[in-house]
């Protein structure tokens, strides 16, 4: 190997390490006996691992509501954002109509505003429709939020499946939607599952907004202001701590590995040559 | 089962795609030819019912069709870049039109695939993705799924343009065959000469949106009936030169030979001239001389294409046989024989004979 080629190596492997630690820090920690956690020499790795913070964590009051709670609220987001944004990301792509620059135009910025800034109005908005402390109203912002980034994704999917395709199943016999069932879809599905992926770790992940909306109702929470709470709960438990964020990671984790070789897959073939 | 197209207009945007168009194309092939942006395309999503016409009607078997939709017709369609179903195999490409007819026998479906397949070359390649194939046979595929299902109307568009030359020889000298069983009109657009030459069916040429010329394709480059037809069947390009009649003879570029027929002094004409028609020995003809400077020589091996500079700044091809070395830079004299000189009228682009000698011949 050449000395380029084996830099460019270590520099992954710098990358990689860097990356890795703290969640294999979280995942290591979460095994440990209270013991271990607070050595004054930390080890690497369990000495005796125990399954006993994961009793503690899953036992703990109200986690399976919120666990609940969250799968619910993402995954209705997710499936309403990729409904809507196939869409849209159809008309925009496929179809010719005044106002379709707009539009686009309009979706780019509303990817481009920072979340944070809707904190204030999106509470003002859930207070004066009497939505606060509702999963509905955490489902819509998380739709919202996902909704621009699927509709950019999607339509630059669809623009890469030549018109052609779709046309050469309506000669053959298809009608419109049996021609986007039978040959656009079976394409799109690697676009499919990136926009799904990333819909569901945004939405999943999201503590800012629960913060805000959800206030006197403790049931309503998601995992990520559960987690944040936890030191109160449990005092200085960093065991539990960190199984209860294992156990918060590992979904996202699982939908990783479940799609990623779909949407790797999508992005390396291509669909039409020529 | 003929296809009529009846005063076919297509505008976009304000600007005229196909104009009056009134073609009358009976069972069995069809050549469409004309240059790039003559409208080809358009006028085949016409008659597939892909785009309907701005005014006019599409006729096929006596049935107005115009306002039928594309799924309900009975039309099988080749594109130029070559379209299959890319998450579907070879096998499953072919049985597609066939699974979608309802009339179609399912029992029948595997052994019309298949019978297709060895026809078009692939039946080897059954189980592979269009991916997994060259160009020459993703088309060989998109072409099978076409034939698969005997359609009253089979349109192909430029579907050779896309391949390499080799591939594009081979595939023309099969297609024609494959075509003799269709059923139905078959209407095949190209851009090239040799194509509507080798297929020797009747041919519709089309320029700048209008039907140009239909006719038979050698006699329409043996006798142009007009300059932009010679130009759309001539591959290499025709050299023009300008000329003018004179007492009974037309002058061009210092040289002159007899006129065809009689003709007004000073009538304005183009004179077109094949490169192979174009030689640098005389060969004992009373030929036309042009004296030329020679500027480049392109060797493809069996011919040797020499550009020549003559004077008045004309650019003149000439298609020497074998492969030849020149000098650029030197003096030539390029001989031409009146008899294979084209002459069209200046304004109106109409042939005004073959040339002085066949003139005196038949005259």
């Amino acid at each position: 190997m050449r000395a380029g080629g084996i830099a460019l190596n270590a520099a992954a492997a710098a990358v990689l390490v860097v990356m890795i630690f703290p969640v294999y820090w979280m995942f290591a920690t979460a095994f440990k006996p209270a013991a271990e956690i607070q050595a004054e020499t930390p080890s690497l790795w369990p000495a005796h691992p125990t399954l006993e913070h994961f009793a503690a964590a899953v036992g703990a009051d109200g986690f399976w509501t919120f666990w609940r709670n969250s799968l619910a609220v993402t995954g209705a987001a997710v499936l309403l954002a990729l409904a809507v944004s196939l869409l849209s990301a159809f008309a925009v792509a496929r179809m010719r109509w005044r106002g379709r620059g707009a539009f686009i135009v309009m979706v780019f910025a509303a990817q481009m505003a920072p979340w944070e800034a809707l904190l204030v109005p999106m509470f003002i908005i859930a207070r004066d429709t009497e939505l606060l402390d509702s999963l509905a109203m955490l489902t819509g912002v998380y739709f919202m939020i996902t909704l621009p980034f699927t509709i950019v994704t999607l339509r630059g999917f669809l623009a890469a499946i030549p018109v052609e395709v779709e046309e050469a199943a309506l000669v053959d016999g298809c009608t419109r939607p049996a021609a986007f069932r039978r040959v656009v879809f079976p394409l799109l599905a690697p676009g499919l599952m990136a926009t799904s992926l990333f819909g569901f770790i945004t939405a999943w992940n999201e503590f800012a907004f629960v913060n805000v909306l959800i206030i006197k109702d403790q049931d309503k929470r998601t995992l990520p202001v559960w987690l944040s709470s936890f030191r109160d709960v449990f005092g200085t438990d960093w065991g539990a701590t960190m199984a209860a964020a294992t156990l918060f990671a590992l979904p996202v984790l699982l939908v990783f590995l479940f799609l990623q070789r779909r949407v790797g897959a999508g992005m390396i073939t291509g669909a039409v040559k020529g | 089962m003929a296809l009529i197209l009846d005063g076919v207009h297509v505008r976009q945007r304000g600007e005229s795609w196909l104009d009056d168009i009134n073609l009358e194309l009976p069972d069995g092939m069809t050549t469409l030819i004309g240059p790039v942006a003559a409208g080809k395309t358009t006028l085949m999503r016409v008659a597939a019912g892909l785009l309907p016409p701005t005014e006019g009607r599409v006729v096929v078997d006596g049935k107005d069709v115009t306002s039928i939709s594309v799924r309900k017709r009975s039309v099988a369609f080749v594109y130029q870049q070559f379209i299959n179903y890319p998450s579907l195999t070879v096998y499953e490409n072919i049985a597609s039109p066939l699974r979608l007819e309802p009339s179609f026998p399912k029992e029948g479906i595997d052994r019309r695939v298949r019978e297709v397949a060895e026809l078009m070359g692939i039946g080897d390649l059954l189980r592979r993705r269009p991916a997994e194939l060259s160009g020459g046979q993703q088309q060989r595929t998109a072409i099978a799924r076409a034939l698969a299902r005997p359609a009253d109307v089979l349109l192909l568009d430029e579907p050779l343009a896309n391949l390499d030359y080799k591939l594009r020889e081979q595939l023309r000298a099969d297609l024609k065959s494959m075509f003799a069983d269709s059923p139905g009109t078959v209407l095949y657009s190209t851009a090239d000469p040799a194509e509507a030459l080798t297929f020797a069916a009747p041919t519709v040429v089309l320029g700048e949106g209008r039907v140009r010329h239909v006719g038979d394709p050698a006699e329409m480059y043996d006798r142009p009936p007009t300059l932009a037809v010679a130009a759309t069947l001539s591959d290499p390009p025709l050299n023009l030169l300008p000329g003018v009649v004179r007492d009974g003879r037309i002058e061009c570029l210092g040289a002159s030979f007899p006129a065809p027929g009689a003709h007004a002094s000073g009538l304005r004409v183009v004179l077109g001239v094949r490169p192979h028609q174009v030689a640098l020995e005389p060969d004992g003809l009373e030929g036309l001389a042009f004296p030329a400077e020679i500027r480049l020589a392109e060797v493809t091996g069996s011919v040797t294409f020499l550009h020549l500079l003559l004077a008045g700044g004309r650019h003149l091809v000439a298609e020497l046989p074998g492969a030849r070395l020149f000098t650029p830079g030197e003096p030539a004299t390029v001989h031409v024989d009146p008899a294979h000189v084209l002459v069209f009228d200046d304004n109106d682009g109409g042939l005004l004979a073959r040339s002085a000698a066949e003139a005196d011949l038949h005259g």
